[in-house]
């Protein structure tokens, strides 16, 4: 240990000090704030290291690489262009050439996939840590959100090829399409997190989100447009996430956009909550820490 | 749990700043019953979110309209959780009122049985969970030696792992660049340093994480059970590292269940029994204590039998009584010495002898374990003892110990170690030595600086008792 501590330690400098107390810190919101982004701040270097290491660990030991990235959205979306060009579907009125459709379809719902299960596979692969060692622990879910930014521009490297092939030409409405990014993160990252304290105490939640996506995905318009009536229209109209996929695929594809009001509401909505979900995240963690062992 | 770098705030409620641990009250509940405890856990977190309802609320009003006693506002906010105070169904109190302080360069041991309460109270003093009741105040930078090569991922290599062990504990890039060479060196693994971890043996990887430990500047440590890593060389690093903090006036907490340890480091003990503070004070007298609880179920006589004072007949009519000590002239004395000799006297009354001869099994522990273990030849008993005057004694000439606490344990046996007629356990004497080294033997020894290439005739023998 280096010589300099020792000035520190003993000349009497103020240290900061820590009170732990069974009480909510939610009596004391302002503390709760400042503690939060003093926490984030110390995160962000913690979770690059952590991705880093994660990266490395993934790609490391396999042949085929970062292929790994877009693999399974590629070979869903596979699925149903054999379907359609065998005319075994028939979706029409989508604007662009189907396939171009169904790939940018699947890459970005994989994106929202990706941010529901990014927190709970975050701290699941982190519970030893958690259950030992005081350290911010957002750095976990930004670690997680680096991985899925990661492969998200993995995919969208597939993305321009695809636009590329097919002749797609995104116009002005490119300006728009980080900002249906980030709602579509905030999205998942919402779910994700209201996900997290019933995730990291039940196994159900673990082996079910697959399953869960997999219908949800058949529910929104990833791989067909938007309908208006019917089950499926009102499936379109209510399920929250069509407006941001639709606007996403929108924004690459040239189309004009259709749902701008509603993307706009759900997304405002999941970021004011996601930051609420940062706040309850932080109030729940002893609590689950407490039976996480390790 | 909420965190202030007001320091002015802590020193106005209490004003010493020599002092970096403090805990009042500390206690904490945990459920048995895994589903139930899951069930708990939600229940918990919805009044964690929501910690304005009415059941609250209309406990707070009633404490603060009924007592008038000025109390601060803290103190009447930590009382008013009206989940914390009683158990639920399956609950039990893992840890229960535990108070203590701790000054800047002082050591404190955390010692009790497995289950005792340790590395829960640990984990609070960490920050890890929140106690159900009490305070916890931790006064500057905590460091911790409790989980060692925590975010290793085995796939990466050492160097790699160096960084992310490093930044999970706190460290910044510039920091762990600064110290990466000590940190190699104290780990002894230089050679290996840039292949993969999951290529190194366990205690490779220990070695690795406790040299990363090493490189954190804490105010406070707490160290769970992770001393006993590595060889000896690595051992006597820890040792020197340990001591260079204490001088450095960090904070100390050490849980181990190597007492050897605990009295190396320590000036101040906790002993914990099922969460509840057992002894506390001064390091040599709650060891003792521990000591004593641990010989006391683990004898090496039959422990099926009950144990009530420590002082038991097995055969009905036959009583013995508590063992003191003699001196030369026959009258009781209160400590033992290693100037004098040792007379054990223990008090028998019987109606009947049960047996013509018996033996005595005599054995004398210390803090440690077992010191001294010695069996009679048969003796030969009175018909009948039925006034209060029969004595066994034991002479022992010497008792060349350092300063300690002993306790004395004796069992009478039917010739031949048959059957047990009684026992009479935890005497404790106080043992004044010669001197107090950190060993357990005072005995005399000679020294002596020789040529060996001058054979028989050998110069001036130097003499040095020591």
């Amino acid at each position: 240990m280096h010589q300099p501590i020792t000035d520190k330690l003993v000349a009497g400098a103020p240290l900061a000090i820590h009170v732990y107390t069974p009480e909510s810190p939610l009596r004391q919101p302002g503390e709760l704030l400042r503690a939060l982004l003093q926490d984030l701040l110390a995160a962000r270097e913690l979770a690059w290291r952590l991705f880093v290491r994660d990266l490395s660990a993934n790609y490391r030991q396999t042949y085929l690489g970062y292929i790994w990235a877009f693999l399974p959205p590629l070979l869903a979306s596979a699925t149903f262009i054999f379907l359609q060009s065998q005319g075994i579907t028939r979706i029409e009125s989508t604007g662009i050439p189907y396939a171009a459709f169904a790939m940018m379809g699947t890459l970005l719902w994989q994106i929202f996939a990706d941010a529901i299960q990014s927190p709970l596979s975050s701290m699941n692969s982190g519970r030893s840590m958690l259950a030992k060692i005081n350290f911010p622990r957002e750095a976990l879910l930004i670690s997680g959100l680096y991985m899925v930014l990661f492969n998200f521009l993995v995919r969208l490297v597939l993305l321009a090829v695809v636009m590329a092939v097919w002749k797609v030409a995104p116009g002005r409405g490119l300006l728009m399409f980080p900002l249906a990014m980030a709602g579509l993160l905030a999205c998942g990252s919402v779910i994700g997190f209201l996900l997290l304290p019933v995730g990291l105490l039940y196994k159900d939640v673990d082996r079910g989100i697959g399953i869960v996506t997999q219908v949800w995905m058949l529910l929104t318009p990833v791989v067909y447009p938007a309908r208006t009536v019917g089950l499926a229209g009102f499936l379109a109209t209510w399920n929250p996430v069509s407006p941001v996929l639709t606007t996403a695929r929108e924004a690459l594809s040239g189309l004009p956009f259709t749902e701008l009001q509603a993307f706009g509401l759900v997304s405002s909505v999941a970021l004011f909550l996601c930051v609420l979900g940062l706040i309850a995240f932080r109030l729940v963690m002893p609590i689950l820490i407490e039976r996480m062992g390790g | 749990m909420y965190k202030t770098t007001n320091s002015t705030l802590a020193n106005a409620s209490h004003g010493d700043s020599n002092v970096l641990v403090r805990a009042e009250g500390v206690s904490k509940k945990f459920c048995r019953d895994l589903k139930k405890s899951l069930w708990y856990g939600l229940k918990d977190m919805a009044s964690e979110l929501l910690p304005f309802g009415s059941k609250q609320l209309s406990e707070k009003s009633y404490l603060v309209s009924a007592s008038n006693n000025g109390d601060s506002p803290i103190n009447n906010r930590t009382t008013n959780r009206s989940q914390s105070s009683a158990l639920r169904p399956g609950e039990f109190w893992a840890v229960s009122d535990v108070s203590f302080e701790l000054k800047r360069g002082e050591c404190l041991g955390l010692i009790g049985d497995n289950g005792a309460g340790k590395t829960t109270l640990l984990k609070m003093l960490n920050g890890l969970i929140k106690p159900d009741k009490g305070r916890i105040e931790m006064r500057g930078r905590v460091g911790a030696l409790i989980a060692l090569g925590a975010g290793f991922n085995p796939i990466l290599t050492g160097r790699e792992n160096i960084y992310v062990n490093g930044s999970v504990l706190g460290l910044s890039r510039k920091e762990i660049d600064a110290r990466f060479d000590e940190i190699v060196d104290f780990s002894g693994l230089e050679e290996f340093i840039d292949m993969p971890v999951q290529s190194y043996s366990s205690g490779m990887q220990v070695r690795l994480g406790f040299a990363v430990a090493t490189a954190i500047e804490p105010n406070i440590l707490l160290i769970d059970e992770v001393l006993a890593v590595g060889d000896a060389s690595f051992q006597s690093k820890c040792v020197n590292v340990i001591k260079s903090l204490q001088k450095r006036g960090v904070a100390i907490i050490l849980v181990s269940h190597d007492l050897h340890n605990i009295l190396r480091y320590c000036q101040s003990g906790l002993y914990l029994q099922r969460g509840q503070v057992a002894a506390a004070g001064p390091i040599d007298a709650v060891t003792a204590d521990y000591r004593q609880e641990q010989d006391a179920v683990t004898g090496k006589l039959d422990v099926s039998h009950p144990m009530h004072s420590g002082h038991v007949p097995v055969v009905s009519d036959f009583e013995l009584g508590k063992v003191y000590a003699l001196d030369c002239a026959g009258l009781r004395r209160e400590t033992l010495s290693a100037d004098d000799p040792v007379i054990l006297a223990l008090p028998v009354k019987y109606n009947e002898r049960p047996h013509d001869r018996v033996e005595v099994e005599l054995a004398i522990n210390d803090v440690f374990g077992l010191l001294y273990d010695v069996v009679s030849p048969p003796l030969e008993l009175p018909a009948t003892a039925s006034e209060d005057c029969l004595e066994i004694r034991i002479r022992i000439d010497q008792l060349p110990l350092t300063d300690t606490k002993l306790t004395v344990g004796v069992a009478i046996w039917t010739p031949g170690h048959g059957v047990l007629l009684g026992w009479s356990r935890n005497n404790q004497f106080r043992f004044q030595g010669k001197g107090s080294s950190p060993g357990r033997l005072a005995i005399p020894a000679s020294w002596d600086v020789v040529s060996r290439l001058q054979d028989e005739h050998v110069a001036v023998m130097q003499h040095e008792r020591a």
